[in-house]
């Protein structure tokens, strides 16, 4: 659930700080020659294509629940997948979870890795005991494994879209911020950041300036995978017993939902919502494995 | 480096006393506390009132957590809500369980990830390494209760093999007794660990097929399966080990699912439970012994580091 | 937050549903399905499942606040006799019978003493005879230390009984503070009283002497912590010697950590021969999830389990493989609560013709069918409608507010609502008939907030049911699910205006509601300022019929107050669901399913039928 190592593993961040367009030409030209990448971005593309122009091809009632027609199986009156429990359409009710899970994982992810990306800058521009204390604080976070600070937080809280956003960014924040703190260790070395100190250039100047600038390819490339986590742990949270409060649902919700039923065969109920986010969380990683491939310089040579 | 380590000792101190800071505060935001959990909506505000004195949560936060660490310094971990035993006894009985559960997968993952990440990196950029790469992350990206409904399914269902059911037995000779209900667990938990240290495992071996002396030794003329094994596979295999101290985290977060799923008597179900009955004790204890754990781990890691590499130890 | 474990156990049902299709069945028994008759054979031992987060871990019969899992109580009833109980006579629940150490106790005195006579032959299992010593000892305890008893609130036992007398030794006698209804204080009050071995347990601290310590407060204070002491270690029950001093039918042979509790016969066991256990042990196994406990149940590992509802549908899966399918309905009501309080919506509450068009508007029948697949009966009022019993009257087994939206629409806009854009709103303000009522203003729109428990599929399911039928009449109901802790937590009783008061409605009714005492009286729950009464209803007449039901000497009195109450909706009445649905193996009779969650294993056994037993113990081998 956690990409620190992937990530970490990049050599090529500060060749990727002097990108000239010719060097950016050649990263899109590696990216789109790498198949996964590819295969990850025609994926991405059609699931969002299901999920937000599906509706507007294959209108159904997601909203008002309708007893007579539960539980009825795959390809009975017009329901490729069935319906569910409470008699909505399945096919009609993946798009708008999904929209769900896309948005709520989105959202999750560029938070945990801009609020991450700032803490890391700031605790390694300054160093000294503030870059203890702040690390202090990250080691403390990740010492409590993400799922048994899940089990709490499902037992105490009130669900809503919003609230799950911030609970993931919560737990997710701290991988961006360890890899940028040390990005910014080694780049405060760096004798431009030096030359604005002795100018008597703020803090905050410089980290916004020239350490979060120079990190963006790690930032990018971690962000990719921050997404993918972030639409995983709302499978997690949904399993938990922490989902979007219905008649709204994600992927993840339709998955636990579903296997309550398990036992009566009504494997449509299952598969599917869980096939949905294997698939998306396997583009994104696609995508930003493709991405980091395309940064790195070293290896291209 | 006797510097290094108690300087590090006592950061893991700090990391320690800070877990303990944020898992008694996440606690204590349960509105009204576990006493309506604990007496249930029969529970009268006398019996509410008294509870919460017995159990001091009428007194500030502060002096709470106080008390918690004093009795805490005495091995004093309190008494379970639910269970009417000593959450040390509950500890003891289950952490070298869920210790075995992690063991075993670990050990698994290991030996299909380092073969599969050299795989990888030898072969890099061809067909087979889209492929083995396309998997390992489609692996990474099915949540882990997704796999083991999959594999239940199949392996204790379609075909029924293995028990979906992980053994139940009171002591690890026990549970080591009956080795095929242990199957379907460790093999669920394994998979997901695979996926990370595949990914490890290929991009460490390619970053070591770059460095000099590897250069050094193919203009020597040795052969590629002999620099392969001798220097890029050793090299590689060192940081992974030291990086297993840092996935601890991560192992205890799958254990927890897959103990959930396949009734596994560990420490992860121990607190699942816990958690549906706000038994708060055990709550602060398991994740109090999982920090430690998980601090230790990384305590170790870096000494494991300072030990291989004496850079590190100017830098710390 | 069940939701984990049902998850998982659907998991491994379907490991059942397909095992079935791959062809492992099992011969069906030559027994005909029951649960009675058959040819009784002696012998035998029964494991029955214990459902998750009700491990038995209490057996000092004065229960500590807290440790009220449902089967400590039926447990402990084995090894010490209840002086009365909830008992099934002929398919009634009566307060005594062969079973109960009490006898018929006498009301005198204009129902202000009543009369306690103990059954004579009755004898602890080291041959002291029980005696109205015990019921004292039993007494001092509780009176000197009420606030460390789970069954105390103030003004009732034991703060109603002003001098507890001896008659004789087999006679006790309670003056009590006033005049109470006879069934009420026999079933609610008189139910609570234990025998208890004074001659064994009436010391001060270990090895000290046994004495008359009780008498003294200090001394009861004494006694009862050494007790509580010994209660409070689970690990020692099986071997402390305290807990081998019993009068019931069993004793215990065991009590594991994990809360394993198992029982053989008490050969010193001199009640009535009907009591007598017919089986030779019986096993209570705890589950820490029902995936583990269904996976033991077909596989033959338990004789006495429970499947989750949405099984209900393979009920034949079951049935072919030597099983009887039985819903185990409780003793209970299930509702929503509704906070006649609250900041938000309070004036709309307290209109009972808003109250009857949402009642209109909640499909008990269909909820039951398709989503607790038959396993719910609706909820009519406060007294239970399922099983009979002399409480319910006629009238209070009649729906008075079946499903019909139109109904609901009617009501509606009889009194000045309209709705617009999908949502009621308030055309009509004023307190006349035929307008909204008091408080509610010009254009209010009809709009509340339902805090429901989280982690139960049929849970969730019922809301968004609900949810979507009070839309049909224009009610917008937005349902905030939350863990059950946190639903107990917020729906607690305030007042307008407060910080805490904004929820309107409230749910925490997956496993039942409220379970009742024998008597369905609903003094904590709907008289006003009662402890359990979360949404403060409050109203005259109810708190006067309330009342009757424990002080007039009557039975008319509950009817008069179960009608008053079905009729003016203090809360929503919700499908109740079962208990818990029982899968017991055919061969095993005599199974009596007690809708107040006490069983009876002394009335246990197996039947003759070696084929079916033989096949159904091939099964676990598989």
């Amino acid at each position: 659930m956690t990409t620190t190592v992937t990530t970490s593993a990049i050599p090529g961040q500060e060749e990727a700080a002097q990108a000239t367009p010719s060097l950016a030409r050649r990263t899109l030209r590696v990216f789109t020659g790498n198949k996964l990448a590819l295969s990850g971005v025609i994926l991405l593309a059609l699931l969002l294509a299901f999920c937000y122009l599906g509706p507007l091809v294959h209108p159904t009632e997601q909203i008002h629940t309708d007893l007579s027609r539960a539980n009825l199986t795959p390809g009975t009156s017009g329901h490729l997948l069935g319906t569910t429990d409470l008699g909505y359409d399945m096919v009609g009710r993946l798009m708008v979870a999904g929209q769900t899970s896309l948005e709520i994982g989105l959202a999750a992810g560029l938070l945990a890795t801009l609020f991450g990306t700032v803490y890391g800058a700031v605790a390694g521009y300054f160093g000294g005991w503030v870059d203890a204390t702040m690390m202090r604080i990250t080691d403390a976070a990740l010492a409590i494994p993400a799922m048994f600070l899940l089990v709490v937080v499902a037992a105490i809280i009130t669900p809503s879209k919003g609230i799950l956003i911030l609970i993931i960014a919560g737990v997710a924040w701290l991988s961006p911020a360890r890899l940028v703190r040390g990005e910014a260790l080694s780049l405060r070395n760096r004798e431009y950041v030096q030359a604005m100190r002795m100018m008597g250039g703020g803090g905050a100047r410089a980290v916004f300036k020239h350490i979060v600038p120079n990190a963006i390819g790690t930032v990018i490339v971690n962000c990719t995978f921050q997404i993918a986590d972030a639409i995983l742990y709302v499978s997690y949270l949904a399993f938990l017993g922490l989902s979007i409060p219905p008649p709204s649902a994600d992927w993840g919700s339709m998955l636990s939902a579903g296997i309550t039923y398990t036992q009566n065969g009504y494997w449509w109920l299952i598969f599917p919502p869980g096939i949905a986010i294997v698939l998306v969380v396997a583009a994104f990683n696609f995508i930003g494995d493709g991405l980091r491939d395309a940064f790195e310089v070293r290896l291209r040579k | 480096m006797t510097g290094f380590l108690v300087k590090r000792f006592l950061q893991a101190l700090v990391v320690l006393f800070l877990v303990s800071i944020i898992v008694f505060t996440l606690l204590h935001l349960l509105p009204g506390g576990p006493a309506r959990a604990i007496l249930g909506p029969k529970g009268t505000p006398q019996q509410i009132e008294h509870f919460n004195h017995v159990q001091g949560y009428d007194r500030s936060l502060p002096t709470q957590y106080l008390m918690y660490l004093k009795r805490l310094v005495t091995g004093d971990l309190g008494e379970s809500y639910k269970l009417n035993s000593p959450v040390l006894d509950l500890l003891t009985q289950r952490l070298p369980k869920t210790l075995l559960l992690t063991f075993m997968s670990t050990v698994l993952a290991v030996v299909i990830a380092v073969p599969l990440g050299l795989l990888q990196a030898v072969r890099r950029g061809k067909a087979s390494d889209y492929a083995l790469t396309g998997l390992a992350f489609l692996m990474y990206a099915t949540p882990v209760f997704f796999l083991g409904l999959i594999m239940i399914i199949l392996f204790a269902q379609v075909l029924p093999i293995f028990p979906a059911e992980a053994p139940q037995g009171e002591t690890i000779g026990q549970l080591l007794g009956d080795i095929s209900g242990l199957i379907l667990p460790v093999v669920t938990m394994a998979f997901g660990i695979v996926a990370m240290f595949s990914r490890y495992m290929r991009s460490a071996v390619l970053d070591n097929l770059t460095e000099e002396y590897v250069r050094t030794a193919m203009a020597k003329g040795q052969s590629s399966r002999r620099i392969m094994v001798k220097h890029v596979l050793r090299n590689a295999l060192i940081p992974l080990a030291t990086l297993l101290g840092l996935y601890l985290p991560t192992l205890f977060s799958g254990a927890l699912v897959v103990e959930s799923m396949f009734n596994y008597p560990g420490m992860g179900l121990l607190f699942w439970n816990a958690a549906q009955g706000s038994d708060f004790p055990v709550l602060l204890g398991v994740t109090l012994v999982v920090g430690i754990a998980t601090v230790l781990g990384s305590l170790l890691t870096d000494i494991l580091y300072a030990v291989l590499d004496p850079r590190i130890r100017s830098v710390s | 937050m069940r939701s984990l474990r049902s998850k998982a156990s659907a998991a491994l049902a379907l490991a059942a549903a397909l095992v079935a299709l791959t062809g492992c069945t099992h011969e069906a028994g030559s027994i005909a399905m029951g649960r009675t008759g058959g040819t009784p054979v002696e012998g035998g031992t029964a494991t029955m499942a214990l459902p998750p987060a009700a491990t038995p871990n209490w057996i000092f019969p004065i229960g500590a606040p807290g440790y009220g899992a449902s089967y400590n109580y039926a447990i402990l009833s084995q090894l010490f006799t209840p002086v009365y109980d909830a008992v099934q006579e002929k398919g009634e629940l009566v307060t005594h019978g062969p079973s109960t150490l009490g006898l018929e106790p006498k009301y005198s005195d204009g129902n202000k003493t009543v009369t306690v006579p103990l059954r004579k032959s009755s004898t602890w299992s080291d041959g002291t005879e029980v005696t109205s010593r015990d019921l004292e000892f039993w007494f001092n305890l509780v009176k000197a230390n009420k606030v460390d008893w789970g069954s105390y609130s103030v003004g009732t036992m034991p703060d109603n009984v002003k001098k507890f007398e001896v008659v004789d030794d087999h006679t006790v006698r309670l003056h009590l503070d006033r005049a109470y209804n006879p069934d009420w204080f026999t079933a609610n009050q008189l139910s609570l009283m234990r025998a208890m071995p004074q001659h064994a347990w009436d010391a001060k601290k270990d090895g000290g002497e046994v004495g008359d310590f009780d008498r003294t407060t200090k001394g009861a204070k004494a006694v009862f912590a050494r007790l509580t002491q010994h209660a409070k270690s689970l690990g020692s029950y099986g071997s402390d010697p305290l807990w081998k001093t019993v009068n019931g039918p069993w004793k215990l042979a065991g009590w594991q950590d994990n809360g394993q509790v198992t029982l053989v016969p008490n050969e010193k066991y001199t009640g009535p021969k009907s009591e007598r256990p017919h089986l030779d042990k019986v096993v209570f196994k705890p589950f820490t999830t029902a995936d583990s406990e269904y996976n033991v149940l077909r596989s033959g590992g338990v004789d006495y389990g429970y499947i989750p509802p949405s099984v209900m549908a393979q009920k034949e899966k079951f049935e072919d493989k030597g099983y009887r399918v039985d819903p185990w309905e409780g003793w209970a009501a299930t509702y929503i609560v509704y906070n006649f309080n609250s900041t938000h919506a309070g004036p709309e509450m307290n209109q009972l013709y808003i109250r009857q068009a949402m009642q209109h508007l909640v499909d008990q029948k269909a909820m039951s069918k398709v989503i607790w697949q038959g396993s719910a009966t609706s909820t009519l009022g406060p007294v239970p409608v399922t099983p009979k019993s002399q409480y319910l009257s006629k009238k209070m087994a009649h729906n008075q507010y079946p499903f019909s939206v139109s109904k609901a629409r009617s009501l509606l806009s009889a009194h000045g609502w309209k709705t617009v854009d999908g949502t009621a709103r308030c055309v009509r303000p004023g307190t006349g008939d035929d307008e909204c009522g008091k408080g509610i203003g010009k254009n209010d729109p009809l709009t509340l907030t339902l805090l429901s428990q989280s982690g139960s599929t049929e849970t969730t399911n019922m809301m968004q049911e609900l949810k979507s039928s009070l839309s049909k009449a224009g009610i917008d109901l937005s349902v905030r699910q939350q863990p059950l802790n946190s639903v107990l937590g917020n729906s607690v009783p305030c007042k307008a205006k407060d910080p805490g008061c904004t929820w309107d409605m409230s749910f925490f009714g997956t496993a039942g509601s409220w379970y009742y005492p024998l008597n369905p009286s609903g003094e904590q729950l709907f008289s006003t300022g009662a402890s359990s009464n979360f949404g403060n209803y409050s109203d005259k007449k109810a708190d006067s019929l309330i009342r009757a039901v424990q002080y007039a000497p009557d039975m008319k009195a509950v009817h008069e107050y179960g009608e008053y109450l079905a009729k003016q909706l203090p809360v929503m009445w919700m499908p109740n669901p079962a208990y818990q649905v029982s899968v017991i193996r055919n061969d095993l009779r005599g199974v009596e399913q007690n809708p107040t969650v006490t069983f009876a294993p002394s009335h246990w056994y197996f039947v003759k039928d070696s084929k079916n037993v033989k096949n159904v113990k091939k099964g676990a081998d598989q």
